[in-house]
């Protein structure tokens, strides 16, 4: 390619982000990210933290300039503060006959492996069993919090499983069980074991 | 309801890629256009039935400013059912899945990993300015769905076909039944299709865009203008710049596909408009209805009406569709609808095909694919016209400059989409089998064709 671009090269000529990995993307407070990019272009990268306890958020803007345009690409990273706590939700589909259920692998790239949890508590208004790190623990439906799964990561996979509460009918819009679970969990606690 | 013998010409304008909520929702919302009467987003957005879960956490509808998007969002036949999302819970489409189709797909380009991704924002109404200037004046239609719940040449060819053959965008010359620009010859009604670019007629094989019905879009306003009565023609189709087809020099998509801005569609909305506008005369009797070909990936919170779609034996598909694709933007830009009009009523792409048939043929239905839909809840774009005679007064466009912020390049996926692809061979087969005619009526194909092997 000569040093002069037609106008038919000069979208290939542009600015390009062909790489931007930010990890993680959920993580204690204090802890580090890793940010990698690869562009066509000049680089830039702005970061901009908002928010406070329970959680900040921290954004990762990638701009890439080249011949006058302009490429973007942004990540954002919640840190959580000692205790600080957030909702899980997930979808939940029909189990058998009276149940729902809900699962779903949290990945490792998104959530710190390092995120531990202190505690659980069901914000479904009804008892979830938990399936998660090996462990087996139900959610009252009061919302009470159980320190069942304190000290594990919050990455991997999640199992969720509830009854359909009586009033509640399959396949009836207006009196269905509720198409997610969702649960309130602490996070970044020290005690408590580990695995 | 219009009579509509008071109607002499029909224009069509079907767009690319976005859905009502991330164009229009916005008129609902009591920041912005706070119409309380228009189905779209409102306070709180952060509301359960607006939620998208994906990875344990939750996404809600954002405000977006235009611009370039950091890809093109997910929108074939599978994706669109995760998107859907029909849960046997509720017995209905909950319309979350919208956030995990996008990061299933987005996640291996890696680049998107937002709080607020693309397909959950909807657009500032400042970005719409003439769309904005539409739905003020004219008529909103906040039922109108894709006619299937897939990408984009299924769902063109049903408003082109009011039935279709293949249930995924295909390639060059899908198969298909008799088009619309056919069963207009078939009634003598003269027709005319005004293209930016490379038209979509020439994906399907159609010789006629080498015909004196196929023109340029800046021929519209001087036809409109002087042509004969006798000449000008009844229904009128115009074609924007797609941004999957090539393009060379200075001629930019202008089809709001992502991740294109919509600025430039904003600009065409304005040239169509003020072609049309013209000729008051003529404009008295005038309908034009633009709408989008499917959703294009960006969420919508109406879960479509079940009214299926079950392939003929000829398809290229063996599983029905079970319901309407999402809902996408609708508006009737008329003398004959009253400002603000609110239609409530269900459409989709054979909508158009409906109002043909009652305008050209009363008494016949355009087909029995197009009368089963009717017969099954679609309405008819006559429908939405609402006044007995025209209003006399043309109302002014909106002379504010369009905010553009469009760059030629962003990170959206190198490889080329089957669409793409599809309009690339369409160019070389034009060049290959018909050079004299694509040198004198697309030059710019020409010239994209013999170029391509040098850049």
């Amino acid at each position: 390619m000569g040093t002069g671009c037609t106008l038919a090269l000069i979208a290939a000529c542009g600015p390009k982000i062909e790489r931007f990995d930010v990890e993680p993307l959920r993580m204690c407070v204090g802890e580090s990210v890793i940010v990698a990019y690869a562009v066509r272009g000049v680089p830039q990268l702005a970061v901009s933290r908002r928010g406070g306890p329970p959680a900040d958020t921290t954004t990762y803007t990638l701009t890439a300039t080249r011949r006058g345009k302009v490429a973007f690409a942004s990540k954002d990273v919640i840190a959580f503060w000692p205790d600080g706590g957030t909702e899980l939700a997930f979808d939940a589909q029909l189990a058998g006959l009276d149940s729902i259920a809900s699962a779903e692998t949290l990945s490792a790239d998104r959530w710190s492996t390092s995120l531990r949890l202190l505690s659980a508590s069901s914000l479904s208004g009804r008892a979830i069993r938990v399936t998660h790190g090996g462990r087996t623990v139900i959610l009252p439906a009061d919302g009470s919090a159980s320190q069942g799964v304190g000290g594990l990561s919050v990455a991997g996979p999640w199992e969720l499983r509830a009854p359909i509460l009586p009033g509640e009918t399959v396949g009836d819009s207006a009196h269905a069980p509720p198409t997610a679970l969702s649960l309130r969990i602490r996070l970044c606690g020290t005690g408590g074991p580990t695995t | 309801m219009t009579d509509l013998s008071t109607v002499e010409t029909i224009v069509f304008l079907m767009l690319e890629n976005r859905s009502f909520d991330h164009v229009l929702g916005h008129l609902s919302h009591p920041s912005f256009g706070n119409r309380p009467e228009v189905n779209g987003l409102r306070e709180p957005l952060q509301a359960p039935q607006y939620e998208n879960r994906f990875q344990g956490d939750r996404y809600y509808p954002f405000v977006l400013r235009d611009g370039l998007l950091s890809t093109d969002l997910p929108h074939g036949r599978a994706e669109v059912a995760q998107q859907l999302a029909r849960n046997e819970l509720s017995g209905r489409c909950e319309m979350n899945g919208f956030v995990r189709a996008y990061f299933a797909s987005a996640a291996n380009r890696r680049l998107d990993d937002t709080t607020k991704p693309d397909p959950m924002g909807f657009l500032h109404p400042d970005y719409l300015p003439v769309t904005g200037f539409f739905a003020d004046q004219f008529a909103v239609c906040d039922q109108w769905f894709a006619s299937l719940p897939t990408s984009t040449q299924p769902n063109r060819i049903m408003s082109l076909c009011g039935s279709s053959r293949i249930d995924e965008t295909h390639g060059l010359f899908p198969p298909l039944d008799p088009m619309v620009i056919d069963w207009l010859d078939e009634h003598r009604v003269r027709w005319r299709v005004y293209h930016c670019g490379l038209s979509f007629f020439a994906l399907l094989g159609r010789s006629e865009i080498f015909g004196p019905n196929f023109r340029g879009l800046n021929r519209l306003a001087p036809d409109v203008a002087h042509e004969r009565p006798t000449d000008f023609p009844q229904v009128i189709i115009v074609e924007p710049s797609y941004g999957d087809a090539p393009h060379i020099g200075g001629d930019l998509p202008n089809d709001n596909h992502p991740p294109l801005a919509m600025a430039p569609g904003e600009a065409l909305l304005l040239r169509v408009y003020q072609a049309l506008t013209r000729n008051p005369e003529r404009w008295s009797k005038t309908v034009l209805i633009v709408t989008y070909d499917e959703h294009g990936g960006f969420y919508d919170h109406v879960a479509p009406p079940a009214i299926p779609y079950v392939p003929a034996g000829n398809a290229t598909f063996k599983v029905p569709f079970a319901s309407l694709g999402v809902r996408v933007p609708g508006l009737v830009v008329s003398p004959l609808v009253q400002p603000r009009t609110v239609y409530h009523g269900t459409l989709d792409h054979t909508s158009l095909l409906q109002l043909l048939a009652e305008k050209f043929t009363p008494g016949t239905a355009y087909s029995p694919r197009v009368e089963e839909r009717q017969r099954a809840g679609i309405t008819s774009v006559s429908a939405v016209l609402n006044l007995p005679a025209p209003r006399t007064k043309i109302p002014a466009p909106p002379d504010a400059p369009l905010v553009a912020t469009v760059t030629l390049s962003g990170p959206q996926a190198a490889e080329t989409t089957p669409l793409q692809q599809a309009f690339q061979e369409a160019a070389r087969h034009m060049v290959e089998e018909f050079p004299r005619q694509t040198a004198q009526q697309y030059p710019e194909v020409s010239h994209w064709v013999l170029t391509e092997g040098r850049t």
